[in-house]
């Protein structure tokens, strides 16, 4: 045995023994140790072992693809992942130093993860790396934002349940393909403690939006009994809308990895639309969007409401204004709008409702203030490059009162355009000044927001234009003025449904 | 023009012994097979050095049989958990039996197909020898292919550098 290569050891023997033979092989005999770990084939060989134990492809632009993996430490009670890490306070990964400390880590979290089965099931089985890796990133961006948007945040993280190993699942359906994506995912946090409507806020991971009297915010589901189908299980719920026929509810098939919006009034419909995605991947990219949406701020925090104070929640109004690449170019209509006309502000943008397609299609939003010299651009922030500010005699007015509405909807398919007009917005006329606004004599800090819908459509554009009162309408201080409400996107097939 | 298959080739061992093959079953082996040739009708004899003849014979009589019957490709992950299970045509099983082939000849006919390069001989070999490592700790490992815990000359006088995991 002794006398064996090195090559013939570690790619012809190694590659037919188990994890644990392996082990035990390594510590016989000073020389097998050295030809396992010192010998130039030592390195390719602990690579080839993390291909066929725990599912990484070689990847051909990196030669380090094996370096990061996760941080497994002893459990203790405050921890919130199956591997004895708090991702709000400390990374989940590691750098490894070498293959074979990758390979033996990824050993170690499978031996966790699999912890305590009946009948010694757990000997024997082997976590799919990348899923678990993909997880782990994804759970410390999110943990990420939480810290940096405290108050909404801190609500969040407080209602994320403990991390789940494998015994955790039904055992019915536990071993299932189509639910290995979500066991990564719900071993770092399982799911949200279902909440009660709060004052202070909605917790909602997943974020949504509210007009009128209708409301919606989704968490993560903590994985419970299949639907009545027994094939899909309810990963995201909304919980709250108090027009109990239009629930919106995201489930996986427990065989495929599919993930669908499920809705009463519509038929299944896809959560992403490009169906060359791997479909076991699916939850997994679907999250990943997410949260890379949350952390680029294309996505964030908002109100249930139109004031400031109304209660805080993620919302999915996007607020990125770079046009879609995919729309014609007379088409070239961006998701967010932003505008300013005479120091006012207008930021605007719809969200796809597919759950109250039969009511209303789009829940729009629309923010308006007076730009203000430390606040010059709402989309880069306090300090952006361009100035829109100009002063009050710039302006021609110190404050302005919101009168009437111009709305043009264009159908793309049908090239038709409806024109809307009416008085005020949702019947409110707020007079706009700098830092705030009033509204029915009370006086409010921030921008004035408020949300409304827009009736069922295939896809197209929302503009108009808003008609301003210097002063007030009871005592104006000049003649009333347009301000540009440039068009922004409705989009009914979004290219990821949430 | 020499008839591909049905030419004759001679290999002689270690120890001055000859054992003749065709040309196809000779293939097998990946030196053999890149060996060159005698010209015209004269039959090539080709000396094997790092093998012996009891060795060197069970090589041949494998290279003989595969030429007539494959063997099967092993898979990774292996998929069963006993040599028969993984390995079920009966010739090559009892090719390695325990009965055939004690340990040293296991390794040796392993060293040989290395270095004569018969992929499938390898693979059997190996197989074989991973069976008798499988569901063993380190101590029965040690016993069963009867290596000393330290070899001499390297790292001598120190034990294994690295302690056994503990998860």
């Amino acid at each position: 045995m002794l006398s064996l290569p090195a090559s013939v050891v570690c790619y012809s023997l190694c590659p037919f023994l188990g994890p644990s033979d392996l082990l035990n092989l390594r510590v016989t005999n000073s020389r097998l140790l050295e030809v396992l770990h010192d010998e130039a084939e030592s390195e390719e060989l602990w690579k080839v072992m993390l291909i066929r134990d725990f599912g990484f492809q070689k990847d051909a632009k990196t030669d380090d693809w094996w370096q990061q993996t996760l941080r497994v430490e002893f459990p203790i009670p405050s921890c919130s992942s199956v591997f004895g890490i708090d991702p709000g306070m400390e990374s989940p990964l590691l750098d490894a130093k070498s293959a074979f400390d990758s390979w033996k880590v990824w050993l170690r979290a499978s031996r966790r993860f699999f912890e305590d089965l009946p009948n010694g099931e757990d000997a024997k089985q082997l976590i799919h790396g990348p899923y678990f890796l993909r997880a782990a990133r994804m759970w410390q961006q999110i943990y990420s934002w939480c810290n940096h948007n405290p108050s909404l945040g801190t609500m969040i993280k407080q209602s994320f349940q403990r991390g789940l190993r494998f015994k955790d699942w039904d055992s019915r359906y536990r071993s299932e393909k189509g639910l290995q994506a979500a066991q990564a995912i719900y071993a770092y946090c399982g799911g949200q403690k279902v909440a009660m409507y709060s004052i202070d806020g909605f917790d909602g991971l997943f974020g949504g939006y509210q007009a009128y009297n209708y409301y919606c915010n989704s968490h993560l589901a903590p994985p419970g009994k299949p639907l009545g189908d027994n094939k899909h299980m309810v990963v995201s719920q909304c919980i709250f809308s108090n027009m109990n026929r239009m629930p919106k509810i995201f489930a996986v098939n427990m065989e495929s990895g599919c993930l669908s919006l499920l809705t009463p009034s519509q038929p299944k419909t896809r959560a992403i639309k490009d169906t060359s995605v791997a479909p076991e991947e699916e939850l997994l990219i679907w999250m990943e969007e997410f949260t890379r949406r949350l952390t680029a701020g294309m996505i964030g925090t908002g109100t249930m409401g139109s004031t400031p104070q109304d209660p805080a929640s993620i919302t999915l109004y996007p607020r990125w204004t770079n046009p879609p690449p995919i729309l014609l170019p007379e088409q070239r209509v961006p998701h967010c709008s932003y505008s300013v006309t005479r120091g006012v502000e207008v930021v605007a943008s719809a969200i796809y409702a597919p759950q109250a397609v039969e009511s209303f299609g789009f829940i729009y939003s629309i923010r308006i203030r007076l730009v203000t010299p430390t606040s010059r651009d709402s989309r880069t922030g306090d300090h952006g490059d361009s100035s829109n500010y100009m002063s009050p005699s710039e302006r021609g007015f110190e404050t302005c009162q919101l009168h009437m509405r111009q709305w043009q909807i264009t159908n793309f398919e049908s090239g038709h355009t409806d024109s809307v007009h009416g008085e005020g917005v949702i019947g409110m006329f707020p007079i706009l000044r700098e830092g705030g606004y009033t509204d029915g004599g009370e006086s409010f800090d921030g921008a004035f927001q408020y949300q409304s819908c827009s009736g069922p459509i295939q896809k197209g554009s929302f503009g108009g234009s808003l008609t301003f009162v210097p002063g007030c309408i009871d005592q104006p201080t000049g003649p009333p003025f347009e301000v540009e409400l440039k068009p922004f996107l409705l989009d009914n097939s979004p290219a990821i449904l949430y | 023009m020499q008839d591909e298959g049905n030419g004759i080739i001679r290999l002689r061992s270690c120890d001055d012994k000859v054992f003749e093959l065709t040309e196809s079953a000779a293939e097998i082996s990946e030196l053999l097979k890149d060996s060159p040739r005698e010209e015209d009708d004269q039959v090539t004899e080709i000396d094997i050095v790092r093998v012996a003849s009891p060795c060197l014979e069970k090589v041949v009589e494998f290279m003989k049989h595969y030429d007539k019957e494959k063997m099967k490709e092993i898979p990774t992950p292996l998929g069963a958990s006993t040599f028969n299970e993984v390995m079920d045509q009966p010739w090559y099983q009892d090719f390695v039996s325990d009965e055939k082939v004690n340990r040293d000849m296991l390794f040796s006919m392993l060293s040989a197909a290395n270095f004569l390069g018969i992929k499938p001989l390898l693979e059997l070999t190996c197989l074989k020898v991973t069976f008798q490592i499988t569901g063993k700790n380190a101590e029965e490992i040690r016993k069963h292919l009867h290596l000393p815990e330290l070899t001499p000359g390297r790292g001598g006088g120190q034990g294994p550098r690295r302690a056994q995991l503990d998860f």
